[in-house]
């Protein structure tokens, strides 16, 4: 279960503060998925690096007693003159993984060929990606944290991605972050609102379709 | 209220199970470190050795063509190179734990892993290779010289100890203020280099003006060189110094560093 309580958070964009979250209070089950929806600009991404314990917020405490994953797409936490190989090394160590079953999954997911034996300096953004896409697979969280996708890769690599995402959504909980209704309505079981600092959860996903269409 | 604020952890629940994730992420962090710095290049390696070595010989030329010292005295270089080794030591660890946190900000999306963790894994590195160093250099001086081993290898172990404990502490406490002050990184390294003209790594206490001396001695590490070389030579030498003190403002800085450490972990926030 991950739990808010009393949480705000605010951030600097142009000189003008902005509320994330202004004394939000809200649960999110075990044994649910859970979609996250929002505008551009709203804070989104903000709320996920809060959940994912990466920034702490202002005020209010975050409470988890479960292994969430880092914002999955995520690629800044590679050491770029380090190869693939060696990063996933790294990741499987600090979360105590089998080195080499970390490794061979992240081998045959992200698919990089001879790059997985080169420095992440010299892949492009696409395999960065999918390097860090198969890493956050790797490592077993309770709950996995979805930022929506830019295409990274092949149509082969999206059918796989999309085939171990459901796999995983039978056994670990989903925090998924987006700002289209259809991917929600096809991976979620529960949702949420993000809209002017406050975060409104429903119980099912088509009554926070309604409240986020009329935004 | 800001105090209060967090996000709690899975991973560190009791102190004993905290201790043993910490044991963890650091060993994992200093691999990658050592990975990372002296990785596909052995010059990283090299570089750790020939930059003392350098410095050492420098330092021994300059006396022999100033004070017409000779060069078969083996006290002399080792008296050098205990200056030099303890110097470094404290240095490097300072510099490393300065730049640890701006340097690996993407580390830091994984909670698990904490800017005390990746100073501490630094430190510790900067710390085992110091002690190659010293092994080396000290046989280097037996080879060519025919004597001049540490005398008190155990003694001059602890020194080290205390200068990395000592660069540690002030490394943590300049860490967070450069976390907060991005400025901070740039004034100390040329603070660093004026520490390598006061803390008698080329001169000793003994051969000071009894007023300068005085002043000079507030230095904790003029102290640590002092000890450093007390323990390396084999001859009783003249010591103003008091290892003592070095410990007790180590120990002062610790709890500072560690509590800075902590505070400054809102301005730590991934890139």
């Amino acid at each position: 279960m991950i739990a808010l309580e009393q949480v705000s958070k605010r951030y600097r964009a142009r000189g003008e503060w902005r509320h994330v979250l202004r004394e939000v209070s809200a649960v999110f089950p075990t044994g649910r998925n859970v979609g996250i929806l929002g505008r551009n600009g709203t804070g989104k991404s903000t709320l996920m690096r809060l959940i994912a314990g990466a920034e702490r917020p202002d005020a209010g405490i975050i409470r988890r007693d479960v292994r969430v994953s880092w914002p999955m797409g995520f690629t800044g936490g590679f050491q770029g003159s380090l190869t693939g190989r060696d990063n996933a090394r790294f990741v499987a160590r600090i979360y105590r993984e089998e080195t080499v079953f970390v490794e061979d999954y992240v081998a045959r997911f992200a698919e990089l060929g001879p790059y997985f034996d080169m420095p992440v300096s010299t892949y492009s953004s696409g395999m960065r990606a999918r390097l860090a896409l198969g890493l956050s697979f790797a490592v077993d969280f309770d709950v996995y944290l979805v930022d929506e996708l830019p295409g990274v890769g092949d149509a082969r690599f999206n059918k796989r991605y999309a085939e171990e995402m459901a796999a995983r959504r039978s056994r670990s909980d989903l925090i998924l972050v987006s700002h289209q209704v259809a991917s929600i309505k096809a991976q979620c079981d529960m949702a949420a609102v993000l809209h002017g600092g406050t975060l409104t959860l429903f119980d099912d996903v088509a009554a926070a379709i309604r409240l986020y269409s009329k935004l | 209220m800001a105090s209060s604020a967090r996000v709690t952890q899975p991973y560190r629940k009791g102190l004993t199970d905290g201790l043993i994730v910490m044991g963890h992420v650091v060993a994992a962090l200093m691999l990658r470190e050592m990975k990372t710095r002296f990785g596909r290049h052995a010059g990283g390696y090299i570089w750790a050795l020939v930059e003392p070595v350098m410095f050492i010989a420098a330092l021994l030329l300059f006396k022999v063509a100033t004070l017409g010292s000779g060069l078969q005295d083996a006290n002399a270089v080792a008296s050098l190179a205990a200056g030099v080794v303890s110097f470094f030591l404290f240095r490097d660890i300072v510099q490393r734990a300065l730049t640890a946190i701006s340097g690996n900000r993407g580390l830091l999306m994984h909670p698990i892993v904490t800017p005390l963790d990746i100073m501490l894994a630094r430190s510790l590195l900067e710390a085992a290779t110091s002690l190659v160093v010293t092994c080396l250099i000290a046989a280097g001086i037996f080879v060519l010289w025919g004597e001049g081993l540490p005398a008190a290898p155990l003694a001059l172990l602890g020194v080290l100890a205390v200068a990395a404990g000592f660069g540690l502490s002030l490394g943590l406490l300049l860490g967070a203020a450069a976390a907060v002050w991005p400025v901070v990184e740039r004034i100390v390294a040329p603070l660093l280099r004026v520490g390598f003209f006061i803390s008698g790594v080329f001169f000793t206490p003994a051969s000071l003006p009894p007023e300068l001396r005085d002043l000079l001695l507030w230095n904790p590490l003029l102290h640590i060189t002092e000890a450093a070389r007390a323990a390396w030579l084999s001859v009783p030498i003249e010591t103003f110094g008091s290892l003592t003190y070095a410990i007790a403002v180590a120990w002062l800085l610790l709890p500072l560093g560690m509590l800075s450490e902590r505070l400054a972990r809102s301005w730590m926030a991934p890139a």
